[in-house]
């Protein structure tokens, strides 16, 4: 089996001192805990669109030696640039999904502006990685991106795959994104950030074992903190590969060598 | 590679200072720990013991969080030591109280609120305190939301035989960095606790610059999984020695000397 971090960030995040952050140190961590393959986005398109992005995305995937995937950033507000940046790339190697970040770009996630990124993910069967989090009190913007935004457009485009990133987070919108990914056969959730809950990752494999990917967030949080948490929970092996590859590789539709 | 994950957390013997009793406040998905449980949910985990706290230590009360931590402890058969809520000094108010008449021996570490409790985290507001806790050889407990960088430089400053434990919660360390690193640079009686400290390399960085022996173990339990920070630990880039002392070796030597 091929293990996965199906969410993960290269660059600078600017906003505090990250020890590691580049590709080089990335591919070194994977070595250290035999994670084969990685998907990707940069902090620079999370700001501002996958418009001039993606042929350096692609360049590092490349020089990875063809383990660190990556993903174009829809930027509502970029709408028409990134469309035609993704076309473009869809079909390059490496090029496996997009990413939305309905918090981060001020813009809820049922609003009309994205539609037509679904029309194009649909159109050309590429998944979907959301941000996804609870009612924050002290991070409003976090109510832009509760699972539940996310049902019209599930609904909408059942052929897209969808992946709701931290699982909906640690608040009460959690069971949300764990209902939507039993309810709908096109929803996923990925364990990526500090959705830290005791025994989240066993619940999880009651509820929704073929839904649950692994990833780690780098380089906002180690790629080791959510790793171990899975190898040690007390879920079966079958579980344990499901949620650190196999249920990427369903998602994502990867090819990879490495073996566990 | 679950299997030697295994035999090393077992090695290291993990020991807890984040074990947290009575009704969880702020975390919608965490179920209270009763004490009953406690000792399962410890070895389920891999924990050999630790240092518990009382919610209501917090949320209620000083003193009704420790007089309910001591009920909820009593007949404990595990190796759970207690930490206290305490106030300042002055006015002087009501028992149990860390300063005030006796104390159980059982009690091998404090906390302070200065937010919850409203009050500054100042030399002339708990300097009395402090000199009680450096008689005692009482560690410091203060979670990193509960204050600001520069009252904890100057408390660390004012107080240099004061061992201060910055805690990771009830938000991550991670925007905090750039204060926490130069502090524990400048104090060397300020550690750092680990059960939300996740940002990539974060354990390694601070080891290398600061010294294994100032990192001190902590889950944070029931709220979030201690998995999560024996990943970290287990899979950290550093020797076995130094994840001996942050899985416990720290925590032991400071319960230890406490003079009771």
């Amino acid at each position: 089996m091929s293990i996965i971090d199906a969410h993960l960030h290269i660059g600078r995040p600017g906003v505090f001192f990250a020890p590691q952050t580049t590709p080089e140190q990335l591919l070194a961590g994977m070595d250290r805990l035999g994670i084969g393959a990685a998907i990707c986005t940069d902090h620079v398109s999370i700001g501002q669109g996958c418009a001039a992005t993606l042929p350096m995305l692609r360049e590092v995937f490349e020089r990875s030696g063809r383990r660190i995937f990556y993903m174009g950033v829809f930027h509502p507000g970029r709408s028409e640039d990134c469309l035609q940046a993704m076309a473009e790339a869809t079909g390059w190697p490496g090029f496996v999904g997009i990413k939305i970040h309905p918090s981060f770009h001020r813009t809820p996630a049922d609003d009309p502006t994205y539609e037509p990124i679904w029309r194009f993910a649909a159109e050309r069967d590429l998944p979907i990685l959301t941000h996804s989090w609870s009612v924050s009190d002290y991070n409003p913007v976090q109510q832009l991106s509760v699972p539940a935004r996310f049902e019209k457009y599930v609904q909408a485009f059942p052929a897209v795959r969808l992946v709701l990133g931290h699982a909906g987070g640690r608040g009460r919108e959690q069971a949300d994104a764990i209902r939507m990914a039993r309810d709908y056969p096109n929803v996923y959730v990925d364990i990526a950030g500090d959705v830290y809950c005791y025994r989240l990752i066993e619940r999880l494999a009651a509820a929704i074992p073929e839904k649950v990917l692994f990833g780690s967030d780098y380089p906002w949080l180690d790629l080791r903190s959510n790793f171990t948490r899975i190898l040690l929970a007390e879920i079966n092996l079958e579980t344990k590969q499901r949620m650190l590859g196999d249920n990427a590789q369903v998602v994502y539709r990867l090819v990879t060598a490495q073996a566990l | 590679m679950i299997r030697e994950r295994q035999q090393l957390r077992e090695r290291l013997r993990f020991f807890d200072a984040g074990i947290w009793l009575g009704p969880p406040a702020g975390f919608p998905n965490a179920e209270e720990l009763p004490p009953t449980e406690l000792g399962a949910a410890l070895r389920g985990r891999g924990l050999t013991g630790g240092l518990a706290s009382h919610w209501w230590g917090k949320t209620v009360s000083a003193q009704d969080g420790n007089r309910a931590l001591s009920e909820a402890l009593d007949g404990c058969v595990e190796v759970v030591f207690q930490t206290w809520t305490a106030l300042p000094l002055l006015p002087g108010e009501d028992r149990p109280l860390p300063g005030v008449g006796d104390l159980s021996p059982q009690v091998r570490a404090v906390r302070l609120f200065p937010k919850a409790h409203n009050f500054p985290l100042a030399d002339w507001c708990v300097g009395l305190l402090c000199e009680w806790l450096i008689e005692y050889r009482m560690p410091l407990f203060i979670q990193h939301t509960e204050t600001d960088w520069p009252s904890l430089q100057q408390l660390a400053v004012a107080f240099p035989a004061l061992t201060i434990v910055v805690e990771s919660q009830v938000q991550k360390i991670l925007y905090h960095t750039r204060a926490l690193f130069p502090l524990m640079g400048a104090c060397p009686n300020v550690l750092v606790e680990l059960s939300n400290f996740a940002g990539q390399g974060f354990v390694e960085y601070a080891v290398r610059q600061f010294g294994a022996g100032r990192l001190i173990f902590g889950s944070f339990l029931p709220v979030s999984d201690p998995l999560v920070p024996i990943g970290m630990v287990l899979d950290a880039d550093i020797s076995e020695d130094e994840k001996a002392l942050i899985a416990g070796g720290n925590l032991r030597r400071l319960v230890s000397e406490v003079r009771i």
